[in-house]
């Protein structure tokens, strides 16, 4: 049989299970702990193909991973001096790669010397197709004979005519930068992938910091501009911590002030922040083995239940008394036991929410909430017989209230959230497509964002984040479609397909490569071009081992994924071979006719835009969308939950709580045309968890006059202290997300209150009904 | 960058390369070093300079062929049948720039685009800006075996080496006309490249 005792046996031992738990993770996994900060991993999951999706992680990881440096000054010489020291600085710190055409051209060279006989420049191709083979020598002659000449990238000894290292210097011009200005000198670089670890961010943004200050000590009139996300997530980091600082220290001493205030005790203080801290600790815990790292977003949403596991304890010390007089907390385990279950399922709703970070939340604290709750139980009935309730003015005013709304008839707040949910469906539209923009993750840092608008307007050729998707069955089908694509923006919509970056052009199709090829057996035939050149020149080759070469390599073909892995990270993954779906990823020009890429796209089969941040936004406003229609099946399988409980149709009113707090919170921000954002509406599924919180205890113990109201207005106040708090933050997902739940919890404290005159005028007829 | 004395060769502008009147010719060798530092290939031919039009690099051997280079800017190539086409080598235009301003002692020119560090014995031009400098390491220009002579050590960014040796130039008179002097100076074989020189100036 369930006893008081049996229960807070199991509680202790669950406590020591739980401490033994945490002390193993710290031995275990203690110097894997940190937190990330990358903002991609904010991003909604979507629906997509797996090809989609797959480009879509992986160019957000590049583009994420990137830095670009932006040097420019009044005299060219001392810019490129300036840039000189900045890339050998920053070349010395470990896993930073600078990204520069030095780069390419030394890694360029071997990656194609094996494809040589296959790759020709569109001007070599028409000189070897002339057939005309005394021009081809002259060419070549005079190229290596004249003042100047083709660099020699190749060695002399497999490429004696230069010929090749034409190729190659072909395809270096098209990757390498152009700079609009000489006295402008860009470069970008790859940073390592721990960089969005919060710790070694902190170190590695220091360690940039001093070198770009440093270059512009020493070169005096070289500015330096940096950009990338990192530098974002830097600064959302550094908001972050701020948050999280701020909301817990204050939260702490608030409620650790509002306790002493109640209890006039220290007890009354310590096991609450004992509860906070085990459920705090535990949720942390489960929340970086459930996803094996935690975001530093997590632990600012995480910081806030701080206000919301407090209430544990103060329910425990309020109803202490009548366990007293009753001899079982039975009826208290049960309704705490009750509310737990309430938060754990509004929780859940985040964990499917499709957001990474809302699911991180759910799990640290559904189990941080779980894990206070034991420790209320293991540790509370030790020390609550020594503490008294000193809630005189609270009582005071609560009677007062409580008397007010006894007359607010049940039709008044039940008629205000139908109301509410009209105002609410008839501004649907707006509420849904508005307030989706990913910007909101991210503090305001304008100082940043006018770096990035420089930089773009200085360097950038590609728009960031736009792209064409081409897909195909097979490299050939996409090399056809995106030729298809070119075709139509040019003859179409007269737009300049040349701008457009796309790997078809630098790795030409199979079917090419091979008529390459047979180019150039008038280089490497018997008499070839090679044999009269090496004659008439003197030069020391074996032109008979490079005719072999030439032979044995008839069917080395580059292919797009080879050259995109022999390149990786100098240039960003623009191939994908996944499954059996192939896909050329076209980079767009700056400024370029949207809508005429737009209309060619659709056109052309395989082809489609990928606009990331409006991708992000489509994510938001569904997933959105789909939270704000989850309230009603929510809001039935919670009446369904009470009804199965309790067995009456008055219980049925603690659900009124949520539903009016929610009705009226999301009609404000309609009329007030307040943008909703996702982060608004996960707030709200907290919010019903809490108002549910209130109803239960309210409804629980509503044969005793004031007795859960004392505990419910006390544990609504240390949850608008620390929501209000959340509400400070200058993180805008944050601030929205704390302003809701405190302008929602405050509805909540008072409908439950009202809920407590109505169950109290009812109680007090029943029994003058019955005593006549 | 140590002063110089007035008399040096190296300390004015226009002495840097040959000390010439507006128009003259002289022959050249040019050797180009490969990094394997095993071969070499070596050109044989005429300069000629006309103040007023541009330069013609005539090769006689082992082929004949011809770059001329003309003050507007424009540059061509001459092959042995007298087919000419635009050059359009990047390296081998940049080069034909700096020649011609050497030889026209357009110190601005150089120093926008070069580091000058004069020495008593030799005049070294390092780039000082990206795109050349992806092209060539440095310059050198000393005095040749020949009095008046110069030698020419062009080091590309690809570890080529072009030495050109100068020999000392002889001056064409300021009376004859530019095509006639051309043609005298630097044989039949380089009549289509005179003829480009003389149609720019027209």
């Amino acid at each position: 049989m369930l006893t008081t005792e049996f229960i807070e046996r199991l509680a202790r031992r669950g406590i020591a299970l739980l401490l033994l738990g945490l002390a193993i993770f710290v031995v275990l996994k203690g110097d894997e702990v940190g937190f990330e900060t990358e903002l991609l991993a904010l991003a909604p999951t979507d629906n997509r193909s797996v090809a989609q999706q797959s480009a879509a992680v992986q160019l957000g990881a590049d583009f994420q991973s990137r830095a670009v440096f932006v040097l420019s000054g009044l005299e060219a010489p001392l810019v490129e001096a300036a840039r000189a020291e900045l890339v050998a600085n920053l070349s010395e710190i470990q896993g930073v790669q600078v990204v520069d055409d030095a780069l390419l051209q030394r890694v360029l060279p071997p990656l194609l010397t094996d494809y040589r006989f296959h790759l020709l420049s569109p001007a070599q191709q028409q000189l070897l197709a002339s057939g005309d083979l005394q021009a081809v020598l002259q060419n070549r002659l005079a190229d290596r004979l004249g003042l100047g000449g083709t660099p020699q990238i190749l060695p002399v000894a497999v490429d004696p005519m230069a010929w090749h290292s034409l190729t190659l210097v072909d395809t270096l011009l098209s990757l390498q930068t152009k700079e609009r200005d000489v006295t402008v000198s860009a470069f970008s670089v790859i940073l390592p992938s721990k960089a969005f670890d919060e710790g070694y961010q902190r170190q590695l943004l220091g360690l940039v910091e001093d070198i770009t200050s440093g270059v512009e000590r020493s070169f005096v009139g070289v500015s330096v501009l940096k950009g990338g996300l990192f530098f974002h997530a830097a600064t959302a980091a550094s908001a972050a911590k701020a948050s999280v600082v701020m909301i817990s220290v204050v939260s702490v001493i608030g409620v650790v002030l509002l306790l002493l205030a109640v209890f006039r005790s220290t007890l009354a203080v310590l096991i609450p922040v004992l509860s906070v801290a085990l459920g705090i600790a535990s949720g942390f815990v489960a929340a970086h083995i459930a996803f094996s790292g935690l975001h530093v977003m997590t632990l600012v949403f995480g910081a806030s239940l701080i206000g919301v596991v407090v209430d544990y304890s103060l329910h425990f010390f309020v109803h202490e008394r009548l366990a007293v007089k009753s001899g079982s907390r039975l009826q208290l385990y049960r309704a705490l036991t009750l509310s737990l279950v309430t938060s754990v399922v509004a929780y859940g709703v985040l964990a499917g929410s499709g957001l990474a970070i809302l699911a991180q939340v759910a799990v640290f604290s559904g189990v941080g909430l779980a894990a206070a709750l034991v420790a209320v139980m293991a540790f509370c009935p030790l020390v609550s017989h020594q503490l008294s309730l000193n809630d005189g003015p609270i009582v005071g005013a609560l009677e007062r209230l409580i008397i007010g709304l006894r007359g607010v008839p049940i039709w008044l707040p039940a008629g205000v959230a139908f109301a509410g949910l009209i105002v609410t469906l008839s501004h649907y539209a707006a509420i849904v497509e508005e307030g989706n923009d990913p910007i909101q993750f991210v503090p305001k840092d304008t100082n940043q964002l006018a770096n990035e608008s420089r930089i773009d307007r200085q360097v950038a050729r590609y728009e960031p984040g736009r792209f064409v998707f081409i897909e195909g069955q097979s490299v050939d089908e996409v090399y056809t479609r995106t030729r298809a694509f070119f075709e139509k923006l040019e003859n179409d919509f007269d737009v300049d397909a040349s701008q457009f970056f796309s790997l078809t052009r630098l790795v030409p199709a199979a079917a090419s490569q091979k008529n390459n090829y047979q180019l150039q057996r008038v280089i490497y035939g018997a008499d070839g071009v090679l044999e009269q050149f090496v004659g008439v020149t003197g030069l020391e080759v074996d032109t008979n081992e490079l005719n072999q070469a030439y032979l044995k390599n008839e069917k080395q073909l580059l292919t797009p994924s080879e050259f995109v892995v022999g390149l990786e990270g100098i240039i960003p993954p623009l191939w994908f071979e996944v499954s059996d779906v192939t896909m050329n990823v076209v980079l767009v020009p700056q400024g370029a006719d949207w809508e005429a890429i737009r209309s060619a796209t659709e056109m052309v089969e395989g082809a489609s835009m990928e606009y990331v941040i409006e991708r992000s936004r489509a994510g938001l406003r569904d997933k959105k969308a789909t939270a704000l229609m989850l309230f009603f099946p929510v809001f039935a399988v919670v009446a369904a939950f009470l009804l199965a409980v309790y067995r009456r149709a008055k219980a049925l009113l603690i659900a009124l709580i949520p539903a009016l707090s929610i009705a009226c919170v999301t009609a404000f921000f309609a009329l007030v045309a307040w943008p909703i954002t996702l982060f608004h509406v996960m707030a709200m599924y907290l919010a019903i968890g809490l108002g549910l919180d209130y109803g239960i205890f309210v409804f629980e113990f509503r044969a005793h006059e004031y007795l859960a109201e004392r505990a419910v207005v006390v544990s609504g106040l240390t949850s608008l202290l620390s929501f209000g708090l959340l509400g400070a933050s200058g993180i805008p997902v944050v601030q929205g997300f704390g302003l809701t739940l405190l302008l929602a919890n405050a509805i909540n404290l008072l409908g439950a209150l009202w809920l407590a005159a109505w169950l109290e005028k009812g109680e007090k007829m029943f029994r003058l009904s019955h005593s006549t | 960058m140590a002063l110089v004395a007035a008399q040096s060769w190296a300390a004015a502008p226009e002495g840097w390369l040959v000390e010439q009147d507006c128009r003259f010719v002289t022959d050249f060798t040019q050797t180009r070093a490969f990094p394997d530092g095993v071969n070499y290939l070596k050109t044989a031919g005429k300069l000629y300079f006309d103040c007023d039009r541009g330069l013609i690099w005539s090769m006689e051997s082992p082929i004949v062929s011809a770059q001329v280079f003309l003050l507007s800017g424009a540059m061509y190539y001459v092959d042995s049948t007298d087919t000419v086409s635009p050059l359009e080598n990047p390296i081998q235009r940049k080069v034909g720039r700096l020649l011609s301003a050497l030889l026209q002692g357009d110190r601005q020119q150089l120093e926008a685009e070069f580091r000058l560090l004069e020495g008593a014995e030799q005049l070294v031009l390092e780039p000082s800006v990206g795109q050349l400098r992806r092209a060539l390491r440095r310059i050198v220009i000393r005095e040749g075996s020949e009095a008046g002579g110069r030698i020419v050590l062009i080091e590309q960014a690809d570890g080529q080496s072009l030495t050109v040796a100068i020999e000392p130039p002889r001056t064409l008179g300021e009376g004859q006309n530019s095509g006639g002097s051309c043609n005298k100076a630097l044989g039949p074989v380089s009549q289509q490249s005179c003829l480009i020189l003389q149609l720019a100036s027209e």
